[in-house]
């Protein structure tokens, strides 16, 4: 019983039960409000809340999880009930970029890790100064991905998704069907098939990713890697981007696990904080649900890319302040 | 009751009551383990707040799939319906005739909601439909469906309209049967392994003993999160250094007088926990140096529980706990160093 590779195989089952079981809520979720969206909301409706304007509607779009705060896991179903109804596609990718970041639940869960323990300490950035710059830093990366996106779907038009997400040429039955009365019995039975249906296909590629992240994770645990970061900046945050693919953490959790790292380069933790909600091994399985691969790749360059930088200048500007006279005493 | 989507031929409408069947019984397994999970204290691997998530997520699966299997019960007895209405040979007559209305079907769902209880319904689901076997397909494709609300203009988009991502049905059940499984099989059953973290082994310079306090006291509300939490103000330090606490954690040997404990800190879940640890150091009282010593091979990777006095010990510019622990005559290193408790719950609580 104490061989080795029967603890890996334990350890194994440990990381891919808690993941799968901590996203599950939050995929019924998801499904449920899919299903709502596909019986109750008619195309026509959409098109008349949804700006003209394609900067408006990708701004308002990043700025969604506010209003409606869902995990990156429950994002999906929806996403690809909306993209049907003739949401946008860059007004979607806004929201689900910037959606697992930007909401209450995941401002307040880092705003509380980086006010504990060991952050207090000199050059480390200040609860508030994190939590700012993840969200600016967050919004930032989504809308120009979802510029980025627009532009792509101008060119290559509805190519870019996979057939289920692909916007459904009005349907007049079913437009008629949304805005009539209906029996309740018949409104739920409607409800449930897309819900059962959207759960059973996210929660299959959320238990794919969920082996795929328990797999990694059993042979890299976290403190290993963290060792290898205390060197040169750049590789640091390219190992913190490349934990947080690695990791597959939950929005909600993650400030958590960055805060942990307590003597790294804070800039390296923005980066992780940043990346991780819109980029890991579960979300990339997820992704394929919705996206066709080209427009992955060309989503996840765009996400890595902007992180790496945006994360760099932080860390330039962040020892600049710090070498200011005044700002020196800690 | 008919669906929204129009299926011209009885085969088509069948199959597609067998891929919805498919839908609903793993759906309903998945939801039943969820509830089970939550009721037996199998979501340990998660953090309190997540059970009441998981329990409700879990029933509104069951919740759907319950209506669905209702919803395709009505269907299937649309199929069986249409069936005698084509097939003139089956003329042995069951209890409904064809020319009554949907509504007198209404004995089929109570069974279903009757039979849908358990863990098992989507079993139950799967043997219920009446479908009969050694059906004759003629080909009755026009006017035959005046059941349905088969509108034409619907049709051209029938094959869109009905892909709801359900490509690789079967292998997407068997993906989800897995959390199933592991839930029979009692997975999965252990904390994280000896293997699974990366302690410090390097000896510490731990200086003196903490000065005595509160006596022979245990201050049993200290933990390793309370220990942590302390780490950063000076006046927590200062109120517990001296106290007697009980820890309980992985053991690490290091020296031959110093052993590192590890236990976890669960923010979400498991695969967010982050390892807390504590350096122990025993202090053999003079003259009974032999009753200081541990086994170390026999203790290796074990839940030990560790009484001692509390010392905060600066390492660079962040703090570490130590534990000082005296055996003598009265209280033997055995009853300091348990070893064999039986909680050793991974995941510290205070």
């Amino acid at each position: 019983v104490d061989n080795i590779y029967f603890q890996k195989v334990q350890d194994f089952l440990l990381i891919f039960s808690s993941i799968l079981w901590e996203a599950m809520p939050f995929i019924v979720l998801g499904a449920i409000i899919a299903g709502i969206l596909e019986e109750m909301v008619p195309q026509s409706l959409i098109a008349r809340i949804v700006p003209r304007n394609r900067f408006i509607a990708i701004a308002v779009g990043g700025l969604l999880g506010l209003l409606f705060p869902m995990c990156e896991c429950g994002i999906l179903p929806m996403i690809r009930r909306l993209l049907r109804k003739g949401l946008p596609l860059s007004c979607c990718t806004a929201y689900l970029l910037a959606g697992p970041i930007i909401n209450g639940v995941v401002i307040l869960s880092t705003i509380y890790a980086f006010s504990g323990a060991e952050n207090h300490l000199a050059g480390q950035f200040g609860s508030w100064t994190m939590t700012g710059l993840r969200v600016g830093l967050g919004y930032l990366i989504a809308v120009n991905t979802s510029l980025i996106v627009d532009w792509q779907y101008r060119k290559h038009g509805v190519s870019l998704l996979t057939p289920q997400a692909r916007p459904s040429p009005r349907d007049e039955e079913a437009e008629e069907n949304a805005y009539r009365r209906q029996p309740l019995a018949k409104r739920l039975n409607n409800i449930a098939e897309t819900a059962l249906s959207d759960f059973v296909d996210i929660a299959a590629f959320l238990i794919l990713g969920a082996l795929l992240a328990a797999s990694v994770r059993v042979f890299l645990p976290p403190e290993k890697i963290a060792l290898l970061s205390h060197q040169h900046i750049i590789s640091t945050i390219l190992i913190m981007m490349l934990l947080a693919i690695l990791l597959t953490l939950c929005s909600e959790a993650d400030a958590f696990v960055a805060a942990s790292f307590s003597t790294l380069a804070p800039a390296a933790k923005l980066a992780f904080l940043v990346l991780g909600p819109m980029m890991d091994l579960k979300l990339t399985m997820l992704y394929t649900r919705v996206f066709r691969l080209r427009l992955i790749v060309t989503i996840f360059g765009a996400i890595l890319i902007q992180t790496f930088v945006y994360s760099l200048v932080v860390h330039y500007i962040w020892q600049w302040y710090q070498n200011l006279p005044a700002a020196s005493t800690p | 009751m008919a669906h929204d989507h129009s299926h011209h031929h009885p085969e088509e409408l069948q199959n597609y009551l067998v891929q919805q069947i498919f839908l609903v019984g793993i759906s309903g397994a998945f939801g039943a383990v969820g509830v089970s999970l939550y009721l037996q204290g199998g979501l340990w691997f998660l953090a309190p707040a997540f059970h009441l998530w998981v329990l409700l997520g879990a029933m509104a699966i069951l919740v759907m799939a319950v209506l669905r299997g209702i919803g395709i019960w009505l269907q299937a007895g649309q199929l069986q319906k249409s069936r005698d209405q084509h097939d003139h040979a089956h003329h042995h007559d069951h209890g409904h005739d064809h020319h009554h209305h949907d509504h007198d079907h209404a004995h089929e769902p109570t069974t279903a909601i009757t039979t849908a209880g358990g863990p098992a319904m989507g079993l139950n689901v799967i043997s219920a439909p009446p479908v009969p076997a050694s059906a004759h397909h003629h080909d009755h494709a026009a006017g035959c469906c005046d059941h349905q609300h088969g509108h034409d203009h619907n049709h051209g988009v029938e094959g869109d309209a009905h892909d709801h991502g359900n490509g690789w049905l079967p292998i997407k059940c068997v993906l989800l049967l897995l959390p199933v499984a592991l839930f029979f099989l009692n997975l999965p059953n252990g904390a994280f392994s000896a293997s699974y973290s990366t302690v410090d082994r390097k000896a510490v310079n731990l200086g003196t003993p903490p000065e005595e306090k509160d006596g022979e006291k245990i201050n049993y509300q200290v933990g390793f999160l309370e220990l942590q939490k302390a780490f950063q103000n000076p006046d927590k330090r200062e109120a517990l250094e001296g106290q007697t606490v009980q820890l309980s954690g992985r053991y690490f040997g290091i020296a031959e007088d110093q052993f590192t404990l590890v236990r976890y800190k669960m923010n979400c879940c498991a695969a967010d926990a982050i390892p807390l640890n504590a350096i122990i150091k025993i202090v053999p009282t003079p003259g009974q140096e032999r009753l200081a010593r541990l086994d170390e091979d026999k203790l290796k990777g074990q839940w030990v529980r560790v009484t001692g006095r509390v010392k905060f010990i600066q390492d660079g510019k962040a703090f570490r706990t130590a534990i000082f622990v005296k055996p003598t005559r009265e209280k033997p290193l055995s009853s300091l160093v348990e070893t064999g408790i039986s909680e050793a719950n991974p995941f510290a609580t205070n």
